[in-house]
């Protein structure tokens, strides 16, 4: 009945150009994913003394990215606000574990005859690897992870049915009981079996409760790498552009906005609620399954409790809730930060730079920055030459300059902006500044 | 009732505690109507639009919509079944753009699922542009398609209010609410609203039902008005006929004796 203005006009888009469109991407994510392996991993091991401590930090920062960007789906997209995202990633994290442990890949149980590792699990340099790029092993860890997604999924629906009826605080608490549930249940579970004769008697489904309890799980296979971690990097990171550049990620930001006016235009509101916490659970799960098959870690509850949902958040909100790039600087930021602060450096030399810059580019705008900067160095420099060891202290310095951040940017790095959004704002300051 | 009418409301009721906010409330439109809806306030206009739109369930009453009843139904159901509201305290999307606000509305026609949006399939990318499509010539009807990027808290006040009858109109309704929408706004700004809310009548086929405080406006605009005071209909009929109901002047201006804020 309506007139042409307001009836949807049939639109087709071109094939080449939508294969082009949604397949680039894909392609560049494992591009990078290859090229990280490959390439820059070998070179870190090769030029740097503690080059593989190097790569288990950025092993470290990709599983952070991967759980920060997904936090951000339910936190900063949708504006709910999640405190459990840890539940989320142990359960995943023990299923993909117990999946691998128990069914061929652990050479703890197996053996010789457990699965093998292509080129895309190999730690070392790939020149010297002899093999398959991808063996059975690798792909049994694929679908264990995925499988830990979907279970942390399923988890995610459960946790989201509550959000159907609260809100901020009481949401928040929802979510931290359910993370604290979690690792309960994780800590009552059986002990593991150890050995060839335990796993054989025990069915295979029975197997799945013997995970470990308050002792952990260990004798995973390391299959993580900077491949498959930085591919399910990228494949967040697409995911979540994706859908926040997407109809349906609008209702979600809608819900943030207004969730009244939302409701109103048609937006079913709790089922995209609950949507939001399940694709962030799923990428949760897959960052448990990543985290749980490093080299040298050991599953423990106790690890995957609250603080560890804490540090998560505190990525979202360093970085602004709503922003993807946000969440990756942040999550890049606070994991180096930490191991910076082991052995600090002089930062007066970098300091420098920085008030030159702000000088030139803020000249007298800038003053009270540079007497900031100024009194940090200052600060910073006689702390080193007085206490020598900083790293005792380390965490209080992490807490502090989280404090002054959030005081001086309460909304996050980059608040709701994304890190190609810089120019455009700065220009735009520049204009209010002069009008 | 008859089965001319698109949109029929009968002797819908609601209390909180001991107030009845809307007592046996009754509104019949024939398609292109045009009806405003006054009354003091705390009369329960709004409370009439939250009961039709489903914010709240009437506890007695029926709602119909072309012969269908959206009696318990959510509001977001009741926005596809095709009636659309606006807000009376503005109720934007305040950092989106001005264009999202519009493509968020738009939603609710999307023909693609939710998977399609991460694999980015070809009905993913038809449907964006003729949402896109649609949305940037609702915002020419509106005057804004110059603001499309601006987020939306950044506009200026009758700005937001016209761009919430766009995001509303972007719902394809048959019957549009709106609440108040020349709240705040200057004399000017009032007469572009009159020739806007006409315009958009004739452009969609719309129903609409208006709440509004400014008499020259309803009056002018209005073929036919409902007067409500203290959750009762006290007066139904033309802008003439309703001016010189005694009720209406009494709810007004108070009795003489007793002086009514």
């Amino acid at each position: 009945m309506n007139e042409p203005v307001a009836a949807v006009v049939p639109h087709r888009v071109s094939l080449p150009m939508v294969a082009v469109r949604s397949l680039s991407p894909v392609l560049i994510g494992l591009g990078f994913a290859l090229l990280m392996h490959l390439v820059i991993g070998p070179w870190i091991v090769s030029s740097f003394d503690s080059g593989p401590f190097y790569v288990k930090i950025l092993l470290d920062i990709g599983i952070n990215i991967i759980l920060a960007v997904s936090l951000n789906m339910v936190n900063g997209f949708t504006g709910q606000f999640s405190i459990g995202h840890a539940g989320f990633m142990a359960a995943g994290g023990y299923m993909a574990a117990a999946i691998t442990y128990y069914c061929g890949a652990s050479s703890r149980i197996w053996g010789a005859d457990a699965l093998d590792h292509g080129l895309v699990s190999f730690m070392g340099d790939p020149a010297a690897f002899e093999g398959a790029f991808i063996a059975a092993g690798d792909w049994l860890f694929l679908v264990a992870c995925v499988v830990g997604g979907l279970v942390a999924a399923v988890l995610g629906v459960i946790v989201g049915l509550p959000s159907l009826r609260l809100r901020g605080d009481y949401l928040a608490i929802v979510t931290l009981g359910f993370g604290e549930i979690i690792r309960v249940l994780l800590e009552l579970s059986q002990p593991q079996l150890m050995t060839l004769k335990e796993v054989q008697a025990t069915p295979v489904i029975e197997r799945f409760s013997h995970l470990g309890g308050s002792l952990g799980m260990s004798g995973m296979p390391f299959n993580t790498t900077l491949f498959w971690v930085y591919a399910f990097v990228a494949a967040t990171v697409l995911a979540a552009f994706r859908i926040r550049q997407s109809s349906h990620g609008r209702a979600f930001l809608a819900i943030r906005e207004e969730e009244i006016a939302a409701e109103s235009m048609g937006v079913p509101t709790t089922r995209y609620k609950v949507s939001a916490f399940v694709m962030a659970a799923f990428f949760a799960g897959i960052a448990g399954g990543l985290f749980a098959h490093q080299l040298g870690v050991q599953l423990n509850p106790g690890e995957l409790g609250f603080l560890k949902s804490f540090d998560i958040l505190i990525m979202v909100v360093l970085g602004g809730q709503g922003s993807i790039t946000g969440a990756v600087v942040a999550a890049i930021l606070l994991t180096i930060l930490p191991e910076w602060l082991r052995d600090p450096p002089s930062i007066w030399p970098a300091m420098i730079v920085v008030v030159l810059l702000v000088a030139i580019f803020r000249q007298k705008r800038g003053i009270k920055t540079i007497v900031v900067l100024v009194i940090v160095t200052v600060l910073w420099e006689v702390l080193r030459a007085t206490l020598g060891d900083l790293s005792k202290y380390r965490m209080i310095l992490y807490a502090l300059s989280l404090i002054v951040m959030m005081i001086m940017r309460p909304q996050g790095l980059f608040g709701i902006h994304e890190l190609w959004h810089l120019p455009k704002l700065l220009k735009r300051r520049k204009r209010e500044v002069q009008a | 009732m008859t089965d001319a009418s698109l949109f029929s409301v009968q002797n819908v009721s609601i209390a909180f505690g001991g107030l009845k906010a809307v007592d046996d409330f009754s509104l019949t439109m024939q398609r292109g109507d045009l009806q405003g809806l006054i009354g003091p306030n705390g009369a329960g206009k709004t409370t009439a639009f939250n009961l039709i739109t489903g914010v709240y369930d009437p506890d007695a009453g029926s709602i119909e919509l072309a012969g269908k009843s959206l009696l318990g139904l959510p509001p977001w159901k009741i926005a596809r079944a095709g009636i659309a509201r606006t807000f009376q305290n503005i109720r934007l999307f305040p950092d989106l753009t001005v264009l999202d606000n519009v493509r968020v509305a738009c939603h609710l026609r999307a023909r693609h699922m939710m998977w399609q949006t991460f694999l980015r399939t070809r009905r993913f990318y038809d449907d964006e542009v003729a949402m896109t499509d649609r949305c940037l010539k609702l915002l020419e009807v509106i005057k804004l398609s110059h603001r499309a990027d601006d987020l939306a808290r950044n506009l200026p006040y009758g700005d937001q209010r016209r761009l919430e009858i766009a995001r509303a109109l972007a719902t394809q309704p048959k019957v549009l609410l709106l609440d108040e929408p020349a709240a705040g706004m200057n004399p000017s700004e009032k007469q572009d609203l009159v020739t806007l809310i006409r315009s958009i009548r004739e452009q969609f086929g719309l129903t609409i039902l208006l709440i509004e405080h400014d008499m020259g406006l309803v009056m002018k605009i209005c073929e036919r008005i409902t007067v409500l005071d203290h959750g009762q209909t006290i007066a139904v009929g033309s802008a003439a006929e309703v001016q010189k109901n005694p009720e209406v002047i009494k709810a007004y201006l108070g009795e003489p004796a007793a002086a009514e804020s």
